[in-house]
């Protein structure tokens, strides 16, 4: 963990459970949180080209693609597929008692 | 008016400015992702900055996409000229002008079309869609005028991303 990150409360299991994919800001960033194969994944729903919501886009298992532009990432690693080198930041997440804590490193 | 000549005027207003809306006229990348449902697809045939000859395919009803051969021309800072050829329908220009208002930007929409006499007995039916079309297209639009403008009002870099969320105690 980075020094001086923190761990803020993102929201509970079962809400994701219901909402399918549940996106929610946590300070500045826009967390998204789904169950993929039974595995709770936690990413940024942020598209890093111009800001995109990834959770409105169209998400085939494994990857997902950008609803504004086509920008499309790899799930399980938030790695863009496309031209441009550069992935989704990582958010580290936990589970304590049902509840959903992520993760957001300092401002560099 | 002639028998072969339809005006269509559109209004809208948006808590954005008129930069922002011209800077989503001039994105001309996310017709067939964001506006997926009327644009069936659209290539983009010569660009030159924010200038571009693109053949896009419009839904006009469910099923039926029609071929227009379309010059995108904006007309910095509030303008921006659609001009449209399509073999069946004619031609159509659409003339975008921005103005700021109080709350952010109001854009006037007018559809200009000179249709072909074959596509005269279907004017009505044309108003109807474009109506439909242009609304369609501005909720999707506005959608994404206003999340950008989050976006950008966090400190959101294109290319980059949002800035990380300020450090706290541990």
């Amino acid at each position: 963990m980075t020094e001086g990150s923190r761990w803020i409360r993102f929201g509970e299991l079962d809400e994701v459970r219901r909402a399918g994919r549940l996106a929610r800001w946590v300070d500045n960033q826009e967390v998204l949180a789904f169950f993929q194969h039974d595995k709770l994944v936690v990413m940024s729903n942020v598209c890093l080209h111009k800001g995109g919501p990834l959770n409105e886009g169209q998400w085939d298992g494994s990857t997902v693609t950008c609803p504004w532009h086509g920008w499309r990432y790899e799930v399980a690693t938030g790695k863009c597929l496309g031209k441009a080198r550069c992935s989704l930041p990582a958010i580290a997440h936990k589970v304590e008692e049902g509840i959903i804590h992520v993760c957001l490193g300092p401002v560099q | 008016m002639s028998l072969r000549s339809l005006v269509v005027d559109m209004h809208h207003d948006a808590p954005v400015t008129v930069a922002e809306i011209m800077d989503n006229f001039m994105d001309h990348d996310h017709g067939p992702y964001l506006h997926k449902e009327s644009m069936a697809s659209s290539e983009i045939l010569y660009r030159s900055g924010d200038t571009c000859l693109q053949k896009i395919w419009r839904t006009f009803l469910p099923g039926l996409s029609l071929g227009w051969i379309t010059w995108f021309q904006p007309i910095p800072p509030d303008k921006v000229l659609i001009y449209s050829v399509s073999t069946l329908f004619g031609e159509m220009e659409i003339l975008h002008q921005m103005t700021p208002t109080k709350e952010g930007a109001h854009l006037h929409s007018r559809y200009s079309l000179t249709l072909n006499l074959l596509a005269v007995p279907l004017k009505s039916l044309i108003r109807r869609r474009i109506v439909r079309w242009n609304e369609k297209l501005w909720q999707e639009d506005l959608s994404l005028l206003v999340r950008r403008n989050e976006m950008l009002r966090r400190g959101f870099k294109d290319g980059v991303g949002l800035p990380l969320a300020r450090p706290g105690p541990t």
